[in-house]
């Protein structure tokens, strides 16, 4: 199977599943009747449709081409990064280890994602993270 | 004033979220002075971009003219960017109070937002509170007292360094501080200290 069918795959299954789970979610909507689980619906109802803006983001983004979803990724790194440091325990002495992480690791990262091939790409991804967090 | 507001807004949270959590009160448009604790030159602009947009327009945040009126970034930061009330920390003169700017934004009907430690301090909890809310809060009776807990800005950017780390920041805004008749200003001022502690 080539990667633009595995990709065609991947998606259509995505959507089909949100689909579903849309439909669940306005099924058991019409049903419910007490307080707790009216809530307890429109809580699940509010998390289908996180999920379809998350892949709506995505789609969007590969629609628009490497550099667009390079970036996005870019972001989300540093937002998963930021959820990462915020809930481990850091010392003073970490801060500049850590501003380079933030601020030069994740850019130069992702450049050299976009300008290198797989290989030069794989040596310079391990040099970076293991030398800045060392 | 726009300009430089959104940037500054769009920055910090980008960098520590600033999410707001109103654990004991609501946003209100009720007048209020917000006191929180203070670590870091980033939590003026974390309160205040926690702030719905139409509380933050009439909620002015007090800085010292010492520090934000030394260049001319810091001054563009401070009136265009927050709409700042500047204030003499010194208060070395003693001919004019440096309450009265505070006064004159209250009259005006504006709310404020104070770090009664007068400084930033080092650790996760505030230290002793100065008096300056103490007036306030004896001067205009019907202005609601809010304290507000700032979250790991102290890990982000602790005194005496020059750039912040990412992390997520919390701002806690707690229940209406109620005025006891009869209460010293000592006891006040602890109480004041006390309900910003609760919120960590």
């Amino acid at each position: 199977m080539s990667a633009e069918h595995k990709f065609f795959w991947l998606t259509g299954g995505i959507v089909a599943l949100l689909l579903l789970a849309s439909l669940i979610g306005w099924t058991l909507g019409t049903r419910v009747t007490s307080d707790s689980g009216r809530a307890l619906v429109d809580n699940l109802n509010a998390r289908v449709r996180a999920w379809w803006i998350m892949v709506m983001i995505f789609a969007v983004a590969f629609l628009l081409g490497k550099a667009t979803t390079l970036v996005l990724f870019a972001f989300v790194s540093f937002f998963a990064l930021r959820e990462f440091i915020t809930l481990t325990p850091t010392r003073a002495g970490d801060r500049l280890a850590l501003f380079l992480g933030f601020f030069v690791l994740i850019p130069v990262q992702y450049y050299s994602c976009c300008k290198f091939s797989s290989d030069e790409y794989q040596t310079c991804y391990t040099m970076l993270k293991v030398y800045t967090f060392v | 004033m726009m300009g430089t507001s959104r940037l500054l807004i769009g920055l910090v949270r980008l960098l520590v979220g600033a999410y707001p959590r109103w654990v004991g009160c609501g946003p209100s448009p009720a007048q209020r002075i917000y006191f929180a604790n203070h670590s870091s030159h980033i939590d003026t602009i974390a309160l205040w971009s926690a702030l719905p947009p139409a509380l933050r327009a009439r909620t002015r945040p007090v800085a010292a003219r010492d520090y934000w009126d030394k260049n001319r970034l810091r001054r563009t930061i401070a009136l265009r960017g927050l709409n700042a009330v500047l204030v003499d920390r010194a208060g070395g003169g003693g001919e004019v109070d440096p309450l009265q700017p505070l006064r004159e934004a209250l009259e005006h009907g504006d709310s404020l937002i104070i770090f009664p430690e007068g400084t930033r301090q080092a650790g996760a909890l505030p230290g002793p509170f100065k008096s300056g809310l103490y007036h306030l809060a004896m001067r205009f009776p019907e202005v609601e007292l809010v304290p507000v807990y700032l979250e790991n800005l102290h890990r982000s950017m602790p005194k005496g360094t020059f750039f912040p780390v990412p992390l997520i920041c919390s701002v806690r805004f707690g229940a209406v501080l109620k005025r006891l008749s009869g209460e010293t200003k000592t006891a006040f001022l602890e109480r004041a200290r006390q309900s910003v502690v609760e919120l960590t």
